[in-house]
């Protein structure tokens, strides 16, 4: 650019800047006026639902790695054999009963309510389900759910790529599906009972081959959930209508489901734009001021945990375990970090199957210093607790707790680490003490074994901590060969009895999920664990006025 | 001139090409894998380990860099540029979909902050050291200095829940709504970036101004007798915007970064909200997409910059 002398055309500059603020003008006026103006304003309209969701979702697939705010999603967009209660026991959805389980536990049978029909009006059959269960079971479509199907048989030669169904899954008619497994397998139909079922006439001429990948998974239109698919608009809601071929009648009309943050889902709880929402503890005392907001919460299966690394040989020692456990006030930390909204827990195990863990690992830092001195311990060496900062309960809670491991003689230093950061140390067991939360052991307790058996250290299985106790796990898989409930139940308690003394993790407390809901909303049933299971709602008694 | 913008055009696509493979190393090298964060380590019994394997060979991760490069610049040079880890759709179609909306709250912005600072800079300029000048500075430091999000969220305390007149977040009601709808969610946000925006302006505008009114032909222009208004309206302010244009093409990919925040504030489905959720999620194809947008706005606004000058300012001349 060089400057040459001469005359100012003032015309030429008036044209220039006129175009060019014109230019960005007419962009934002054209911007401001591309959305649909025969559509009505619905805040607030009866019939219309408005609800909080607490990340962006980001596929509606089944096959998809587990993801919270997707599984919320589908929870109202498909529906599953069989959904969990309250107490996170099984009911059945659209099974017609409970599972039948042979003698020795190796042939299932599903009997599928009579009439059910998919959104679209057509049947609902054995046929879906055989359909369902043979892609998640195909580690080809993308499936990241296969393991959960590797007791059925022939799952080895469809993931080997020797077969092309799911020989173990079969349809003997329009409502039965039978399935046979090459070893025991009692705990099948809580791992698989509550997968979504996918429409096979919409999906069934879908090669296998990156059937997650399909279109149907971003736009779900079929579904047999209480309510059906009709849009997602990106970062703003997903759009919901009442299905209806609901096996159930439906009241709600439609269901917008926004993703945006917490301060803004109170802020919109408040002005009447939210209709229900979940609550943080830190939000809870602004909330149950709010008139026409009522607030309720579940107890949530999952919990907040400390794993210590036990492939170093410090923590090998159950003792030192007990006593890291015994130093940490609990009670104290539910009521500080919570508000008192959660439960500390003694067991991975949940309810009745957790009630014969004896000990309570009471707040005792005497008790925890004369553990630690019996089993040795060196406190000259420090120990590191690596958490995912942002959550403000557990923010809180690590310095608590190493101020009060700190009093029992264990010198702990605090250290921030990012998601992938924190997993890459579980397989590379450079980690030292990790804090995190969630899981479902409540359902189906031999999913326990996931995160305790000596087999499925990370990134075999779910077991960051790298325990191993051989009573724990012969325990459970007696417990898998076992069809009969009680005795079943009965093993559980002899695993939970061995886990509680062995304390394979640090457990620290189970939040409560707080709802808070405007009162126009009625029959609205707190759910513990919205996002893991398909079916914890009860979308019939929700009603609007 | 026509020479001169296909020159500078090949520099920037030889800029934009360094960029990119600066960009791609750089996200690469920055700790984190994309899909070991896809999966739970509850969920890890059975297919984890397969699924993750499976999932980084399908999308390329199991590679060297270069290769990894390659292959990317050779679908950009297509079109394609990639596909979401985590949308599975095209990271065109995702970066596509949130252009409307932060074009739309960065150009209603725009508008506001330059009739507003220009406003505000005149009247600052002509009374110079008064009361309005004091004013003007105080309020255009403030624009500068106060952080977007807590003017989001005292907007939102003040308009949304203590009078309720206006939306708290989104960009329509659910459903649609109607452009008065829109506008009205517009408000808050575009607002806000628009105080923001105005700030640095507003200085520009009455330093120039300041300038031109010592200038020459501003004495000339007031001793043929032409009235004040028509002084500082016609001769002086008309020459003193024209560096606000450079000012102005340099903001914009500068506001890119205030729209970030109150995207975030406001949940408006822009690109800025698209941006840190995939920066948390190591979504690699959308981050080089979203910083090459950057990049591209960069350079041609410089490239905008520099034309609109000569076809502004008749004395400079691009060669």
């Amino acid at each position: 650019m060089t400057i040459r002398s001469g005359r100012t055309k003032t015309g030429r500059v008036r044209r220039g800047a006129a175009a060019a603020l014109g230019g960005v003008l007419a962009a934002g006026v054209l911007a401001a006026c591309s959305s649909d103006p025969t559509q009505k304003t619905s805040g607030g309209d009866a019939g219309v639902l408005n609800m909080y969701l607490y990340q962006k979702p980001k596929t509606f697939s089944p096959l998809a790695p587990n993801n919270g705010p997707d599984q919320l999603v589908m929870s109202f967009i498909f529906d599953s054999l069989y959904g969990a209660d309250g107490s996170y026991a099984l009911q059945p959805h659209l099974a017609a009963a409970a599972p039948e389980v042979s003698g020795d536990a190796k042939t299932i049978t599903f009997k599928l309510k009579p009439g059910l029909k998919w959104s679209d009006g057509k049947p609902l059959t054995s046929k879906d389900v055989v359909f369902t269960y043979t892609a998640l079971a195909d580690p080809e479509t993308g499936s990241a759910q296969a393991g959960k199907f590797a007791a059925v048989t022939g799952a080895q030669a469809l993931a080997d790529g020797k077969a092309d169904s799911l020989a173990g899954v079969t349809a003997p008619d329009a409502t039965t599906v039978k399935i046979t497994t090459t070893r025991p397998a009692a705990g099948l139909p809580g791992l698989i009972g509550n997968t979504p079922i996918l429409p096979e006439h919409v999906l069934g001429d879908v090669p296998a081959e990156g059937l997650g990948d399909n279109g149907f998974f971003t736009e779900p239109t079929v579904g047999s959930g209480a309510f059906t698919f009709v849009d997602y608009k990106t970062d703003q809601y997903v759009e919901l209508k009442a299905n209806p071929n609901f096996r159930e009648p439906v009241s709600i009309k439609k269901v917008y489901l926004k993703p945006v943050t917490s301060d803004v889902a109170t802020a919109q709880l408040r002005t009447g734009e939210m209709d229900l929402t979940q609550v943080s503890p830190t939000d809870l005392p602004t909330v149950k001021q709010m008139d026409g907001v009522k607030v309720v919460s579940a107890k949530s299966p999952g919990f907040t945990r400390i794993a210590l690394n036990q492939s170093q040989k410090r923590f090998k020692d159950a003792r030192v375990r007990q006593a890291f456990l015994t130093a940490i006030d609990r009670k104290g930390l539910v009521g500080k970090v919570l508000g008192g909204a959660g439960t500390v827990v003694n067991s991975s195990f949940y309810g009745d199957v957790a009630s014969s863990a004896a000990n309570d690992y009471a707040y005792d830092p005497a008790k925890a210093k004369s553990l630690l001195a019996e089993a040795g311990w060196d406190g000259s060496k420090p120990v590191t607790l690596s958490w995912i900062p942002g959550q403000r309960d557990r923010d809180t809670a690590v310095t608590v707790i190493q101020s009060q491991l700190k009093a029992a003689g264990v010198d702990v230093k605090l250290k921030q680490v990012q998601a992938d950061e924190l997993l890459s140390s579980y397989e590379e067991k450079s980690y030292d003490m990790a804090l995190f939360g969630g899981g479902n052991y409540a359902t189906e307790p031999s999913t326990v074994s996931t995160i305790a058996d000596c087999d499925q250290g990370y990134p075999a299985g779910g077991n960051v901590a790298h325990f191993c106790d051989p009573e724990l796990d012969e325990l459970l898989s007696k417990a898998d060969a076992v069809a009969d409930p009680a005795e079943r139940k009965s093993l559980f308690q002899q695993a939970a009895k061995v886990e509680n003394a062995q304390v394979p993790y640090l457990w620290l407390y189970n939040p409560d999920t707080v709802w808070a809901y405007r009162t126009r909303l009625s029959g609205f049933e707190p759910a513990g664990l919205p996002t893991n299971e398909v079916g914890t709602w009860n979308f019939a008694n929700w009603k609007l006025s | 001139m026509a020479a001169y913008v296909i020159r500078r055009l090949l520099v920037n696509a030889l800029v934009f090409v360094l960029i990119s493979i600066g960009i791609f190393v750089l996200v690469r090298v920055a700790p984190g894998d994309p899909v070991r964060m896809m999966v739970d380590p509850e969920q890890m019994r059975g297919g984890g380990a397969a699924f993750i394997e499976a999932k980084r060979h399908e999308l390329g991760l199991d590679r060297s860099v270069v290769v990894q490069y390659g292959n990317w610049l050779s679908g950009a040079l297509h079109g394609d540029f990639g596909y979401s880890y985590v949308a599975n759709r095209p990271v065109s179609a995702v970066l596509g979909e949130r252009v409307g909306p932060t074009l739309q709250l960065m150009g209603a912005a725009l508008v506001v902050a330059l009739v507003v600072s220009v406003a505000l800079g005149v009247a600052a300029a002509v009374r110079r050291n008064t009361a309005v000048d004091y004013g003007a500075t105080v309020l255009s430091l403030a624009a500068v200095s106060v952080p977007p999000f807590f003017l989001g969220i005292v907007g939102i305390y003040l308009f949304s829940l203590k009078w309720g007149v206006l939306p708290s977040a989104g960009m329509t009601t659910p459903g649609g709504g109607g452009p008065v709808d829109q506008l009205r969610h517009l408000i808050l946000p575009g607002l806000i970036l628009a105080f923001v925006t105005a700030g640095p302006f507003t200085r520009y505008v009455r330093g120039g101004l300041v300038d031109e009114l010592g200038a020459d032909y501003v004495r000339t222009a007031e001793a043929k007798g032409a009235s004040r208004a028509r002084v500082v309206m016609r001769h002086a302010l008309r020459n003193s915007l024209i560096p606000l244009i450079t000012v102005v093409m340099y903001q914009i990919p500068q506001m890119l970064a205030g729209a970030v925040v109150i995207e975030q504030v406001f949940a408006w489905p822009g690109m800025g909200q698209l941006a840190v959720s995939s920066i948390g999620q190591h979504d690699y194809p959308v981050i080089v997409g979203f910083a090459l947008y950057v990049a591209v706005l960069v350079l041609l606004c410089n490239l905008i910059a520099d034309v609109l000058y000569a076809v502004v300012d008749p004395r400079v001349s691009l060669r």
